[in-house]
């Protein structure tokens, strides 16, 4: 299988640039980029930096385009799984954070990422997750006084 | 105030057993995070920031800049010992301080780059002493058009001497971060810009969770690649009063070297945009440009690992500078540390000298004291520091990204800002590979805003031309400088193609 390699993403995101700077061109030519009342209009310092991003893109594409077919791949494949597996818990992290609170999700996440990912003993690893979460919310929640996501048992049956 | 009394008051800022604390514990966070290959200084200053709204402002600043210093000692131990990187601004110490470590003088090599980096700071603490008040006096009198024209020149910087990144992708870099400032409601009308009609976006993006993103995650991500190619190997090193004496013995044998370095260093970081990295290459090839026997280099030239930490160092601190006397941050970092200030409500800038003595002294003070703070702890704790590396990467990344979540959660109380740091965690990774460089939208997105009013309102003063800001004494020289910088490229282009003509003739 051919991976992805590092010229086809250098078109992807050079292009991307381009497409965002002219939605932004069109958005700052509608809020006005001339002069106004209060002299230079909203729309005219993001109309410039838009034009500047855009034109860079293009260039960035030409010059990929004209570097030829030969490219290193993007990222070994071997790699890339390493990526995802560590930026796939991450983001269920954040997505049970809503509903188990900043201090559940953190001893959760520590435990289970540790004993899947690192292979390490799991109840020496959930009784190390456990008091970092319970320092964190001495620390945080008393000492700091921030106020983060609770569980959604906060108030009924849990503290944090 | 003059410098003395300035730095009186300073002491007795530092000095207050709060402050210290606060101070000591910044060193020791910078300490751990310049160890790990996985942070960096600059995501460490982000990380912590939004915890710094529950300290007094004088705490903060001393710990979130003590952080900055302990980032760069820590960083020396990880690209000594362990042959990689333990911050951009350490990278350049690979090439000659593991060749020592390797050869069995591992704590020559550490205690030299300690050594000289005590001795930058000393040098560039009292440079920043006395220049700081006549900075302050002469930018009193800046108008909009000469803020722009710095403003401009530092942007200018990272397109003309950028780390070895395209200067087409720092430019597209730069104006992503204009745009993201842009967000939200417009500074002068209060319409509502770029936004798409969402609510969301109407508070604009927060330069917190963005960098956390671009730089914490990223970097993450980045090791996480490491991950697949296996173990790295450790150096033991063990620091002792021998080690101390032959690096002050060393050091004494080339202190002009030193003195070059820290000059060029510090005025490096004094440059408005880029800072400690680009500086430790430069002090880099200072050393190799006069030193005697130049085929040393790479092999393990104590020269090699003195220059660059001194300069980076020196860097470190000039930084600073144009941050408090300004408003404009020589360096990434400091352009964190700045917005830190805007968020303590205070406004970096001439004023501040004469508004908040207490706070401008406090730091300046605390420029001496933390270097001493770092110094003491990297002689006394190398092993125990070096040890950090042996905490599993499958523990510390979860805890990174917990500590990441809640400092982008804590700033607004908002989900979406730590969807805004995953969000921006990806695609920094993507860009990193493509060498993107992450520092210039930092830099644009911490100075949207002040340069887009100094923008405007240079144009306004100019009714409608920006000619005016050729005309004026100070910013036309500055002006001409940041066209230079941006065009320097583009010379070194052509001079290139010349003289590859020019050999196949």
């Amino acid at each position: 299988m051919r991976l992805l390699t590092s010229r086809h993403l250098e078109l992807l995101v050079g292009a991307a640039f381009v497409g965002v700077a002219l939605v932004l061109i069109r958005e700052s030519l509608l809020l006005g980029a001339g002069w106004g009342n209060a002299g230079p209009q909203p729309g005219l310092f993001p109309l410039i930096s838009a034009l500047v991003m855009g034109s860079s893109g293009l260039l960035v594409c030409a010059q990929a385009a004209k570097d030829g077919p030969a490219g290193s791949p993007f990222a070994g494949k071997s790699e890339l799984v390493e990526v995802i597996k560590v930026a796939v818990p991450m983001m269920v992290a954040v997505l049970l954070l809503p509903y188990l609170g900043f201090y559940v999700v953190m001893a959760l996440y520590m435990g289970l990422f540790a004993t899947w990912y690192g292979r390490m003993r799991w109840y020496l690893v959930f009784l190390l997750a456990i008091a970092v979460a319970v320092i964190a919310f001495y620390a945080f929640e008393q000492g700091f006084k921030v106020l983060l996501p609770k569980s959604l048992l906060y108030g009924y049956l849990l503290p944090f | 105030m003059d410098p003395i009394s300035g730095l009186t008051l300073g002491f007795s800022q530092v000095f207050q057993p709060y402050n210290l604390t606060f101070l000591f514990i910044g060193v020791v966070l910078g300490l751990v995070i310049g160890v790990l290959p996985g942070l960096g200084g600059t995501s460490g200053v982000a990380i912590l920031l939004p915890l710094t709204l529950f300290i007094h402002p004088n705490a903060a600043i001393m710990m979130l800049a003590g952080l900055y210093w302990g980032a760069l000692y820590g960083g020396v131990i990880t690209s000594i010992l362990f042959n990689i990187p333990g911050e951009p601004w350490s990278a350049v110490l690979v090439f000659d301080g593991h060749p020592l470590a390797r050869a069995g003088r591992a704590g020559l090599a550490l205690t030299t780059a300690f050594v000289s980096s005590l001795f930058a700071a000393f040098v560039s603490n009292v440079l920043f002493t006395f220049f700081a008040v006549p900075l302050a006096e002469f930018a009193l009198g800046f108008g909009p058009p000469e803020i722009f024209a710095i403003m401009l020149m530092a942007f200018a910087t990272f397109v003309g001497i950028g780390e070895g990144s395209s200067p087409l992708k720092t430019l597209i870099m730069i104006t992503a971060g204009f745009l993201l400032g842009a967000v939200g409601l417009d500074l002068v009308t209060g319409q509502p810009r770029l936004t798409f009609g969402t609510i969301t976006l109407l508070t604009g993006f927060n330069f917190v969770p963005v960098t956390i993103g671009l730089f914490g995650i990223a970097e993450l991500l980045v090791s996480a690649e490491e991950q697949a190619r296996g173990k790295v190997e450790e150096i033991k090193a063990r620091l002792g009063w021998y080690d101390l004496v032959a690096a002050v013995r060393e050091v004494g044998r080339r202190l002009w070297l030193l003195i070059a370095a820290t000059l060029m260093g510090f005025w490096v970081g004094v440059m408005p945009g880029t800072g400690a990295t680009p500086a430790s290459f430069m002090g880099y090839g200072l050393a190799r440009q006069y030193s005697r026997n130049p085929e040393r280099f790479g092999k393990g030239a104590i020269e090699g690992v003195m220059a660059p930490q001194a300069a980076a160092d020196a860097a470190g601190i000039g930084s600073l500078l144009p941050m408090v006397t300004l408003g404009v941050p020589g360096s990434p970092t400091a352009a964190v540390i700045m917005a830190g200030l805007f968020m303590w409500g205070l406004i970096p800038g001439p004023k501040l000298f004469q508004e908040r003595p207490d706070f401008v002294w406090g730091l300046v003070g605390s420029l001496y004291v933390g270097h001493l703070i770092g110094f003491a702890l990297c002689i006394l704790a190398t092993p125990l520091l070096a040890a950090i590396m042996r905490v599993p990467y499958a523990l510390l990344t979860p805890f990174i990204v917990m500590i990441s979540i809640l400092g982008a959660y804590a700033i607004n109380n908002s989900l979406f800002d730590v969807w805004v740091v995953l969000i921006f965690g990806l695609v920094g990774y993507i860009l990193r590979k493509l060498k993107y460089p992450a520092a210039p939208l930092i830099v644009a997105l911490v100075l949207g805003d002040p340069t887009e009013s100094a923008f405007r309102q240079t144009l306004i003063m100019g009714h409608g031309s920006p000619a005016i800001l050729f005309s004026r004494p100070i910013s036309g020289p500055l002006m001409g400088v940041a066209i230079l910088l941006f065009l320097l490229p583009l010379i070194r282009a052509v001079l290139t193609r010349r003289r590859a003509q020019v050999q196949e003739a």
